[in-house]
């Protein structure tokens, strides 16, 4: 807030106003999760039923565990790749920064979850589908498979706001180090190298840990794309507590399992926190 | 900066205190979720009518599958009212009870005479409206279920000829034996080998979760012998499990491969496009659907009575929704009125001609229902020879644990005798039998 003071003087006031207040309204929901799931977890812990080891190595928790790690990593890794391609394919055809670009690519942000999953679905289905001569049968039953294909189509949703980011990275550089950049590097290689890339791999850090969380976090979605596999095979995380919740009606092991997975997600975050402070730090902007 | 924190808490407190202090508890209308259904769309077109006669409100929410449940289960956590009746799955029914979540039903709340509580099936009243068996009554049956055989005769008669057999009828006694159906089934299939464009011999339920359990339970108790065992919905499943789970992935080798993550809806799409041939456990509630002209275009289809077992009889899986009161409403009186309109004689049989499944003898032998549904003539034998689900609260995790096994089996991952021996692990582990 001090640098956002720094540079806009009293105009910052309403923006430092909105954060606070989004910061407010974040902590809290945070602080409601928890004070939910702490209580349970305890309770749970304290009548020894079944201990806190066995229900974290259920293997059906550690499946669908593995599941959602693997959709968040394949998901958020592909997406760094390519939204940081197409960012350069746009400043090469001199298009960064194009508000037509960047009108279309926030569109599919509105189209809701389950809808996603349900237009994959009439997309993909091996029996029904639009392409349903074209996939494999198993596309839906095969573990990897089903999963591979929900990271698929998730990036029709995502992929094209996180371009968005990437690009607007490179076009936050000034008209006059841009014009620069084209002249003392004809090959547009050299360019990405010394001057683009770096002014992108700042943004990375964010982009990567977005679509992290998004793809952990995948619920109706991939519900419905692919009803969580056969025999639940391909179910994600989000999915399995649901269903202990709502259909095991075993509120106190949820809490359990959250707490793993809260434990889980510390080691990517604490990854890109780390990587962020090393883009930010002085001998990387050089 | 300091102002702008302690305005925006004081705010929040402000609004979270108004709800709770101002909120006004009385509540007018009778609240109503439904499972989105035939049924359900038939009976909220006639929820005018009660309201004239009663002069009580009904507000009406219809609801996905998933979505009821949870709904319902946010209701019981928060203990808030938010429905006085809910539409409830056969096997939530114990899991509702056990917790304490349904009130008695107010048979009293019935102006309008007698109540003709003895033209209703038995074994589908006690199913979908009790608990324990016999027990108190928590609601009215509703949208009732069960399997039966579909076929297409076009297909299924020449290699029935082969093979010796007759075509199944509608008793027990003209039926088909379990093998029957997969031997036919297995011919069907293998005739694919050199005219792929030819219908598979069967078609599955296979989706992890309620799906596949519900067609597997009625191949289940077709290996199942003892009387019972069969009475008490959850067989030791050493014997007749490992048999059946076999049996199952034998007969998956003869249905379309995707047909692991099908539903009912998707099962009987086969059987309407004609890309199966037969289906044993085809559900009744959505018969109506293969009626349809569209699905006479790859032929005609005809209706028997399922595939019969080791002890002679049929072992079609019971299913279907019960309309209940639930604890929390503080209009017990009005929802049991409510609960017992929908399900009397005159407004259900109007249900079921718009395609609502029966739960009254009457609707068995009525001429326009028959007519206009014709596999519903041997519907009361199907129901008496009925198996169902095993009525226990964890009846939900079980049915996640066999998922996970049998399909492990139909993929090849494991042998039946495994998958069956770690079943009956958990079972004994978790003292379901008590």
């Amino acid at each position: 807030m001090t640098k956002l003071f720094a540079f806009y003087g009293k105009n910052a006031r309403p923006i430092a106003t909105i954060c606070w207040l989004a910061l407010i309204v974040s902590f809290a929901g945070v602080l409601a999760s928890l004070a939910f799931i702490i209580p349970h977890f305890v309770n749970t812990v304290a009548r020894a039923d079944v201990g806190v080891a066995e229900i974290w190595l259920d293997p059906r928790h550690i499946q669908a565990l593995t599941n959602s790690l693997f959709v968040a990593g394949i998901f958020s890794g592909s997406t760094c790749l390519l939204s940081t391609g197409v960012a350069l394919g746009l400043r090469a055809l001199r298009m960064s920064g194009d508000w037509r670009i960047y009108l279309m690519s926030v569109t599919p942000l509105l189209i809701p979850d389950y809808v996603l999953g349900v237009a994959g679905r009439v997309m993909f289905d091996p029996t029904i589908g639009v392409l349903a001569d074209l996939v494999s049968k198993d596309i839906l039953s095969s573990r990897w498979m089903a999963l591979t294909l929900s990271v698929f189509v998730l990036m029709f949703k995502w992929l094209p706001a996180m371009i968005v980011f990437a690009d607007s990275a490179i076009y936050a550089l000034n008209r006059p180090e841009a014009d620069q950049a084209s002249l003392d590097f004809p090959s547009f290689g050299r360019a990405v190298k010394l001057v683009y890339w770096p002014e992108i791999r700042v943004i990375l850090p964010l982009i990567w840990a977005m679509t992290f969380l998004i793809g952990f976090r995948l619920h109706e979605f991939s519900q419905e794309l692919t009803a969580g596999g056969a025999g639940f095979n391909a179910e994600l995380w989000s999915i399995w507590n649901y269903r202990v919740v709502f259909e095991f009606v075993q509120v106190g092991r949820a809490a359990v399992e959250s707490v793993l997975a809260i434990l889980v997600l510390l080691i990517p975050i604490q990854i890109v926190l780390r990587w962020s402070a090393s883009m930010h730090a002085p001998s990387t902007r050089n | 900066m300091r102002k702008v924190i302690s305005a925006c808490v004081l705010v929040i407190f402000l609004v979270v205190g108004w709800y709770f202090v101002f909120r006004t508890e009385e509540k007018k209308d009778l609240s109503v979720a439904l499972f989105q259904a035939p049924a359900s769309l038939a009976l909220a077109e006639l929820v005018p009518e009660f309201e004239a006669q009663t002069g009580i409100k009904v507000a009406v929410e219809m609801l996905p599958y998933a979505e009821l449940r949870a709904k319902i289960e946010q209701q019981l956590v928060s203990n808030s009212g938010n429905y006085d009746v809910v539409m409830a799955d056969s096997i939530w029914i114990p899991s509702f009870a056990e917790r304490g979540a349904l009130a008695e039903l107010d048979v009293n709340s019935w102006k309008n005479g007698a109540y003709d509580f003895d033209d209703l099936l038995p074994e589908l009243d006690d199913y979908l409206s009790k608990f324990p068996k016999n027990g108190k009554r928590y609601g009215m049956p509703f949208m009732s279920n069960t399997h039966m055989m579909a076929y297409r005769p076009d297909v299924v008669a020449p290699v029935a000829a082969e093979l010796g057999l007759k075509l199944p009828g509608t008793s027990a006694s003209t039926a088909w034996t379990w093998q029957n159906y997969l031997d036919v089934a297995r011919r069907i299939t293998a005739a694919k080998k050199d005219h792929p464009q030819r219908p598979f011999g069967t078609s599955l339920q296979a989706r992890a979760g309620a799906w596949i359990v519900y067609e597997w339970n009625s191949v289940l108790f077709g290996f199942v012998e003892a009387k019972a065992e069969r009475n008490a919905g959850l067989p030791m499943l050493l014997g007749a499990g490992n048999e059946a789970m076999a049996y199952y992935a034998s007969l998956y080798k003869q249905a379309p491969q995707e047909a692991l993550t099908w539903g009912h809806e998707e099962e009987t799409s086969a059987m309407c496009s004609g890309q199966t041939a037969m289906d044993a456990t085809s559900n009744v509630e959505l018969a109506a659907n293969l009626l349809r002209k569209e699905c006479r275009a790859a032929g005609p289809i005809a209706f028997a009575y399922p595939p019969t077992g080791k002890n002679g009889k049929g072992s079609p899986d019971m299913g279907g929704f019960g309309l209940l009161v639930t604890k929390q409403s503080t209009m017990v009186s009005a929802a049991s009125r409510f609960v017992l309109w929908a399900a009397s004689r005159d407004i259900h049989t109007r249900i079921v001609m718009k395609g609502g499944s029966p739960i009254r003898r009457s609707q068995l032998t009525n001429k326009d229902i028959l007519e206009k549904f014709p596999y519903l003539s041997f519907y009361e034998k199907l129901i008496k020879d009925s198996v169902y689900r095993a009525r226990i609260p964890r009846w939900p995790e079980l049915e996640d644990i066999i998922s996970r096994e049998l399909t492990s089996v139909m993929q090849g991952q494991k042998p039946a005798s495994v998958a069956a021996q770690s079943v009956e692990d958990w079972v004994v582990k978790n003292n379901l039998r008590q």
